[in-house]
Formats: structure tokens, sequence, C-alpha cells
């Protein structure tokens, strides 16, 4: 084998004797750097995923979303402006929808009503596929999202009741309910057709929530949101890049705030981890004094710290990481999802995209377990140039 | 390394600790010295006069302040760190008064330590280690961790480890100051074998059992860092 690779092995056998017989201190450093890392990392995925989770939702979204409002709160939009929209340039095509909540008492969750003519969309069709069962065209008709019908506890039934705002009971049939895999879009689900939906909410037969507004060229999207805006006074013009800034923003201003108070947090470990090393025991400087006068470079200790700490650090990030990836993603990031969404009840549960990116690794390894190596091996090089003699007599 | 006759020259090496400050020190003064490859030779003098920095001048572990030391044909006093360590490595087998090993490390893996930094591989490592181990007669205790023999032997592994590399010049500092006289002579006598395999051997003691050894080739007196060639 050749030498140079021989020696690293040999150092790195060295370095695992050495941290086996500092088991006890190695041990308890790297759960506390763990710690700390699992602080940040479940952060910065939690964030990621967030954004992300928006991100995807978003992209089903309509380009352009029109709304009424009336002393600042969004009303029922009459279906009239539909037509004053027709001759602007650029417009694909204009989808009235009637969307709205509706909550369970029983179960304490907020359901997703919908209705939208899936030929008005230019992408309906992907409805079909979402959708095991028929599409609802009929009176009473409905498709569920999975988290809706287990709510619901249905157990095979077909038919169940929700109540209109003047508590009387609608009947409705389940036609159909959403593939598991589109969860992320249809989970708290009830889509059903325009009619029975404002029959539901009690909306007017010529009114809609909003129109979702398809434009050809989404490069123009602001021009022509710019021009309904001139066209319709009154009404509120939301762009989907402008939702997705707005998430962006949120997410990202609080995930920094909370990032700079864990920051600390690491620092306060790196400064630790310094003076500690700065302060080698008598022991450790004898050891490396003996090392010396054996023939090692100080290169090859400095190697040696190295691998010594990059072995501690670098477990306590991954450690750190896997746990936090655990945490975010399969626990729903429950000790900081309050900071980053606040603190309402969210029914049926978000679920978040495992969304993790190489550059976030690097940045949370580069934040960590760089300044660690950093603390700990120059305390050792600043003990192997000192000439070994006086150590060691 | 036959063909160096003299294994060890100092001349006029000083040794300037602190220079410049307050606490300036001269360990040693203008020391002139000749040391013939095989012979083996005492630094005799009182704590604090100046041996053990001799003997780390001779082992390449600090530079002369000022003057020229020759060590095993190479001349020391301008080498940076790195070629230091290379020639100690390959020429110097250190004896320490406190033995210097490492407690929590077997026999064997103390012995072997200064074979890591070379690539030597383990199987290679432990054949060599062994080998010494069974002709100082503590390959029983191999691996026993050091800090739970006795000094005896520890003083034996503490030898192992000095001819692991098989270097030509064997520096022993106080070697007998934690044994009793029979240990003592059982050391001198390995390091008369040595002496007869062509090593050379400087022994900085004040212990009479080694001063009076009459395998000793010359006795130095050293004196508040000058030497006298008795």
């Amino acid at each position: 084998m050749n030498l140079s690779l021989e020696k690293q092995l040999n150092l790195l056998d060295y370095t695992l004797a050495s941290l086996r017989r500092r088991k006890l201190k190695n041990l308890g450093i790297m759960i506390v750097f763990a710690a700390v890392i699992f602080l940040v990392a479940s952060f910065q995925f939690l964030t990621a995923s967030l954004t992300a989770t928006a991100q995807d939702l978003l992209a089903e979204a309509p380009e352009i979303v029109v709304q009424k409002l009336s002393a600042g709160r969004q009303e029922a939009l009459p279906l009239s402006y539909l037509a004053r929209l027709q001759g602007v340039y650029g417009i694909r095509t204009i989808a009235p929808r009637i969307w709205g909540y509706y909550f369970s008492e029983t179960s304490g969750a907020n359901f997703t009503v919908l209705a939208v003519d899936p030929a008005l969309m230019p992408k309906g069709d992907r409805l079909f596929q979402a959708l095991d069962g028929q599409l609802p065209v009929g009176q009473g008709e409905v498709v569920l999202g999975s988290g809706v019908a287990a709510d619901l506890n249905l157990a095979g039934r077909r038919s169940f009741s929700l109540f209109r705002p003047d508590l009387t009971l609608k009947p409705l049939r389940v036609v159909g309910s959403f593939k598991s895999d589109t969860d992320l879009l249809t989970s708290d689900l009830i889509f059903t057709t325009p009619d029975e939906a404002r029959d539901l909410f009690t909306i007017a037969a010529d009114h809609c929530t909003d129109l979702c507004v398809y434009v050809a060229n989404p490069r123009e999207i602001s021009t022509i949101a710019k021009k309904i805006s001139a066209l319709l006074p009154g009404t509120r013009v939301l762009t989907r890049p402008q939702i997705s800034q707005t998430y962006r923003v949120v997410f990202g201003w609080r995930s920094g705030f909370a990032s700079i108070c864990l920051l600390t947090a690491l620092a306060a470990f790196i400064i630790l981890a310094w003076d500690k090393a700065s302060g080698l025991s008598a022991e450790e400087k004898r050891e490396i004094a003996i090392l010396k006068v054996l023939g090692w470079q100080t290169g090859d200790i400095l190697l040696l710290r190295c691998w010594e700490s990059l072995t501690v650090a670098g477990l306590a990030w991954l450690l750190g990481c896997t746990a936090a990836y655990l945490h975010v993603f399969l626990l729903g990031g429950e000790l900081f999802k309050p900071v980053l969404l606040g603190w309402s009840v969210i029914h049926p549960p978000l679920r978040l995209l495992p969304t993790v990116a190489a550059s976030d690794l690097l940045l949370i390894f580069t934040m960590s377990v760089v300044p660690y190596l950093a603390a700990t091996v120059i305390p050792a090089w600043r003990a192997a140039i000192i000439p070994p003699d006086a150590a060691i007599r | 390394m036959a063909d160096i006759e003299k294994m060890i020259v100092l001349d006029s090496v000083t040794k300037v600790y602190n220079r410049g400050r307050l606490n300036e020190v001269t360990a040693l003064h203008e020391v002139n010295l000749v040391v013939p490859a095989g012979a083996m030779i005492c630094l005799r003098g009182a704590s604090g006069s100046g041996k053990s920095t001799l003997l780390s001048i001779i082992g390449c572990v600090i530079a002369p302040s000022s003057g020229r030391a020759i060590i095993a044909g190479k001349p020391l006093s301008r080498l940076p760190d790195r070629f230091l360590t290379i020639h100690r490595r390959q020429h110097i087998g250190f004896i320490f008064q406190q033995f210097n090993v490492l407690p929590e490390l077997t026999v064997l893996d103390n012995v072997t330590l200064p074979l890591l930094p070379l690539g030597i591989g383990p199987a290679e490592r432990r054949i060599r280690g062994n080998k010494l181990l069974a002709h100082l007669a503590i390959d029983h205790r191999a691996s026993f961790p050091a800090g739970q023999i006795s000094g005896g032997e520890l003083q034996r592994v503490a030898i192992a480890r000095a001819l692991i590399n098989d270097p030509p010049i064997i520096l022993a500092d106080e070697p007998t100051a934690h044994l009793d006289s029979k240990l003592s002579r059982e050391f001198l006598a390995t390091m008369a074998e040595l002496k007869r395999a062509g090593k050379t051997i400087v022994i900085a003691s004040h212990d009479t059992l080694v001063t009076e050894s009459p395998e000793l080739d010359r006795i130095i007196n050293v004196k508040d860092g000058r030497i006298d060639v008795s």
C-alpha cells in the first residue's frame, strides 16, 4: 500500500484509539454539539420545506386571482365581472371559483370546499388523473380528500351531510376520492360543482368567491394584473409571484430571527470549545511532546487533532442533521412549527415536503464543523510548535 | 552509518533561553564535544548543570543558539524543525527519566508509536514490536496497558521504543533514577549489549552505579553549562 495512505490510516487508527481513551469527554462534547446542530438544522430544514411546500401548492394555482373587497373584507363577486375581462389581451381563460372553509364541530377540523368547472381550467384534465372514481357533475356529488374522509369517519358509507349557514342539512354523496399521492394538495379538500358549493355556502347563483385568471404568457402576469385592477376598481388582484414572494418573506424573516438566536448558541459552543482546547491539559501537552520527541512532525500532530475533531464534529453534524430531518419530516417539526407558522391549529395536519438541499447541509457544516476544527486544531498547533524538551523532563 | 567515525560533534555550542528578556538564561557555554561511533559515554552533573540541554541538542530536539552541532554526519544548527524531526526519527532513540509512556496505550502500541508517521502498517509494526519486546524479555506484557506494569518493565518498554527505528544513537536521561540497584544493573547490561551492537550511547546521570560502570568509555562532567572531560 502507498506509504502516505498507510500513514493516514495509522493516524486515523491512533485517533480512534485516542477517542476511545477519552470517551466520556468526547461523548459529552458530541452530544452537546449534536443538540446545537439539531436546533439549527431543524430551522433550516423547516424553512426550506415550508417554502417548498408553499411553492408546490402555488404551482397548481392560477396565475391571477381576482377577489372583490368591501370594507377591506372579501365578499362574493358578481359573475358579470367576468364579461368585463374578456377583452383583456393576454388572458387565456377565466374560471369562476367558489371556495370556502367548512368547520366541522364534531372533529374540530377545517375542510376546504372548492368548486370550479374543470373544463375552464387549462390543466383541468389533471383532476381526472388525481382521483379514483368520477368528477362531481350532479346534485350533491362530491370528491373527498383522504383527510376529510378519515375525519368524517364514513367507514364505507357514500352519503353524509353538512350544515348550511342557516343550519339546514345539505345531503352529499361521495362519487370519488383523491389519490393518496396528492395528499399534500387534497387532504383537506371537498371538491364539488359550483352550484352545489353555492348551495352549501348560500351564495347567489350569479356570484362566485373569486375569478381564476390564466394567462397565455407567464411573463405578462404583472401587466395583465394592472389592466384588471384598472378595469375592476374595488377588487384585489393577487398574482402567483406576489403570493410566492410573501411566503418567502414571511418564512425567511421568521427563520432568520430564530436562526440568529440559535447561531448565538452555536457561537457560544465554539467559544467554549476554543477555551477548553486552548487550555490543553498537562496530560495532552505531555502527549504532544512525547509524540514530537518520538519523531512525529508538527503536521502529523495537527492531522491527528484534525481527524479527532473531524470525527467528533462530523458525527455530531450527522447526528444533529439526521435528528433534525426526522424531527421535521417525520414529526412535522412540532418543536418549531409554532414559531414559523403561528399558533393556530391547522386541521387536517399539514404535511411537509421532505426537501433538503445540499447547500443547506453544506451551510450547516460550514457554520458548525469548520469553526470547531479551528477551535481545537489551532491550540494543538500552538502546543506542537513549542520545543518538547521541557514537557517531557 | 558505519562509515561515520564521529557520531556526535559539538563545536562551540552555546544555548541561551529567553534571549533578550529579563529571564535570559545561558544553559550551555561554548561546549566542545566529540563522541566516536560505537562509544558509550556518561554526562555527569548536578541538577540544572545543563546536561539535559546538552542531551536535547544532541537529540535534535532543540537547536543551539550558536556554534555547530553535527549529529550522525549532519550539521543541524540551521535546520528547520521539520528536518530536525526527520533526522531525530532516523538517528536518535530516547530513553527518559520518567519513561514517558502513554499509560492508556498497550505496551506494544507504546513501543510502535514512532512507526506510525512512517506509514508502516499494523502487521509490520506488530512483528517489529513483538521482536524487540521478546528480546527484552517483556513480550508477555505486550497487550497490557502501559499504566499497569512495574517500573522495571516500563524501563524496558522505553528501551524497546527507543530501538524500534534501529537508530545509531541512544540517549538516556537519568534512566536509573526510578529503578532499584538490580534493575539499574539490568539496564546497564542492556546498554552494554547495545554498545556491542554498534550503537552510540549517551547517558545523562549522576547515579554512581552508572558513572562507575566499566562499560563507559568516557565520563563528561557538566557544570554550570560547561564541560570538563575526565
